[in-house]
């Protein structure tokens, strides 16, 4: 109460969401498309847990995200008081750090500490716990204010042991026959897009990216191979198999990048660069591991020309993996296809939000990005509700660029409260509900790994999305003939105001290719119906 | 693998539960701990612990924690009979 006092006298900019949860994914959203903090409050007791899985979400994707969280009277802590509960202690495992003010005096520095923890090395989210009666403290005049303020991107200089390292894995690129890079979200996160990209366009190597690096690699670069994993292209997942020098940079190799990891690259050497010490060796032995911020490595890493049997075998990789898409000649939309065109027709600074599950894997694989800053999902904890609150997050932070969330039915249900937002605010945000009425990889996995036996993935009785965005106020309109696509899509990119497009999906189709569970990554199922090549 | 791990802390809430948390959630387990604030307000403290994972996989996750001021760690090995 006392904090919401005040910022009638404020010059901050506040929006209300209609749960915590969709708040601190609008922050994630804002953090994640601006490399930025991104900043929410949420009262005590049931405000603060139902932040508990967005800041979650931040922690295992370092997003720079700063919580503040009220806090009962100090004289009631502990006392089980009404809305009570332990904030710091459910903190603890979900936040990069966490703190709770026990005096007025300390309180801006510990916020300027929160803030500049949030963004500092590996991003995170830190949540700062203030008690009521601090709230209504009146302020001492001699209190030391601290200025908030975002973090230089100048990258520090790199020390002499980094510089030995960095020489180990320059010994080992000149010896590598088969090199491949393997990006992830941390390079994009450290400022350093730019610097990679001279890199890989000097260098000249193949390279994948994980589904948090998606957009780091420019589409057109003729040896970007797209994303490895679980439901990666075939031509990055063998790439990997193949190579004799693998070069992580900005990632943790986690089990849906790796597959089963004692087959994972098993002929390869292996350079790692991340931020994170605790990062390296911890799922993968690195031959060199290289601790510090990834931005000024590039420049320092030798440029050595691939060779050509490796670029060869690359090509032919790219060539059997080549996609197919089909608008017309389907009973059902084919929101692969879908997912394609809007990709080719929408701007090209268009944000995509994603949520969680089929549909977040067809974005994945079926869309292009101009940075990972442009493809916002959530990758390490998988929050289905992640796609429509992040999408308002990212559209207030980047008022020019058009921002798609793309929902599958199941996820969109999680956080669908947020249309109100959409609507209070008149946030120009479009929505597309891609709706098989099933929990669909959940379906999936029960149709191919435990013999169809179909257990409460059946979503067949979903409401008409369109009509209940319509009943929050925001336009709408359905999608289920495939003839009609180009038409309705081209309606909802240009409309000017938030719409929502529900597009009625057969509740047959899977994501292909994929990796089955404790399985190498080249041992991948594809589509039954793909032809052999 | 049994380690002797010594760390200081600085006295701020929860800067135990934190240390206690990781070493549980990275999957070893204390068998022994010793803990005092001392004359500068600090908190030392000395455990020994237990896990099937490196050493290293803990001491790289706790040296993250914004509390933790020092950490010591070495292998406990088991006293040697004298003649």
């Amino acid at each position: 109460m006392p904090l919401y006092d005040a910022l009638l006298d404020s010059n901050i900019t506040h929006y209300l969401a209609r749960h915590e949860q969709g708040a601190a994914f609008a922050a994630i959203g804002h953090a994640r498309s601006t490399n930025q903090v991104g900043v929410c409050f949420g009262t005590s007791g049931p405000g603060a847990t139902n932040l508990l899985t967005s800041i979650a979400d931040a922690k295992l994707d370092s997003v720079p995200l700063l919580v503040i969280t009220g806090q009962v009277a100090r004289p009631a802590m502990g006392s089980d008081a009404f809305q009570e509960v332990d904030v710091l202690g459910l903190s603890l495992s979900v936040t990069k750090h966490s703190m709770i003010v026990q005096d007025i005096a300390e309180l801006p520095s510990k916020l300027a500490k929160a803030y500049q923890i949030a963004q500092e090395g590996r991003p995170g989210p830190v949540l700062v716990d203030v008690p009521k009666d601090i709230l209504l403290t009146e302020c001492p005049a001699d209190i030391h204010l601290v200025e908030l303020s975002d973090q230089e991107t100048e990258s520090a200089d790199l020390s002499t042991e980094v510089f030995a390292q960095i020489e180990r894995a320059n010994q080992l690129m000149e010896t590598a026959q088969k090199p491949l890079l393997y990006v992830g979200g941390g390079v994009s996160m450290a400022d350093a897009i730019e610097e990679f990209r001279e890199f890989l366009e000097e260098s000249g190597l193949p390279a994948v990216s994980t589904l948090k690096g998606l957009g780091t690699i420019p589409k057109d670069y003729d040896l970007n191979l797209g994303m490895l994993g679980m439901h990666g292209w075939s031509c990055a997942n063998h790439a990997v198999q193949q190579c004799d020098l693998l070069i992580v940079v900005g990632a943790r190799l986690d089990d849906r990048a790796t597959g089963k990891l004692d087959e994972f690259a098993p002929l390869a050497k292996v350079i790692h660069i991340d931020v994170d010490a605790a990062e390296l060796h911890k799922r993968r032995f690195a031959d060199v591991a290289i601790a510090c911020d990834v931005k000024p490595v590039f420049s320092q890493l030798k440029t050595v020309e691939p060779n050509q049997e490796w670029k060869k075998n690359i090509n032919s990789l790219q060539e059997k993996s080549e996609k197919r898409y089909a608008i017309e000649g389907r009973e059902s939309v084919d929101a692969e296809s879908l997912l394609h065109y809007i990709s080719e027709t929408m701007p090209s600074d268009t944000i995509v939000t994603a949520d969680v599950g089929q549909h977040q894997m067809w974005v994945a694989q079926h869309m292009n990005f101009a940075a990972p800053t442009h493809h916002l999902t959530s990758g390490g904890l998988g929050t289905m509700g992640f796609g429509m609150p992040a999408a308002i997050g990212a559209k207030l932070a980047n008022p020019n660029k058009p921002v798609i969330a793309v929902c599958g039915d199941g996820s969109f249900m999680m956080n669908i409260q947020e249309l109100a937002t959409i609507k209070r605010y008149n946030i120009p945000v479009k929505i597309l509900v891609l709706d098989n009425q099933r929990l669909g990889m959940v379906k999936q996995w029960q149709e191919l790994f435990h013999e169809e036996r179909y257990s409460e993935t059946d979503l067949s009785d979903n409401p008409e999305f369109s009509s209940v965005a319509q009943a929050f106020g925001v336009s709408a309109d359905v999608l289920s003939k495939p003839e009609d696509l180009r038409t309705k899509i081209g309606e909802f990119l240009q409309s000017p105001a938030a719409m929502l497009l529900h597009v009625k999906l057969s509740s047959l189709d899977n994501v292909w290719p994929i990796v089955p569970p404790n399985t190498a990554n080249d041992k991948m199922m594809e589509r039954p119906d793909a032809i052999p090549s | 693998m049994q380690y002797q791990v010594s760390l200081e802390l600085s006295n701020e809430p929860a800067a135990l539960e934190r240390v206690l948390q990781v070493i549980r959630y990275r999957q070893f387990a204390i068998s022994e701990m010793a803990m005092n604030r001392n004359e500068q307000d600090k908190l030392t403290v000395n455990m020994k612990v237990s896990g099937q994972h490196s050493i290293n996989i803990l001491t790289s996750q706790l040296n993250k924690l914004y509390d933790l001021a020092d950490l010591t760690t070495q292998l406990d090995m088991p006293l040697q009979a004298t003649a």
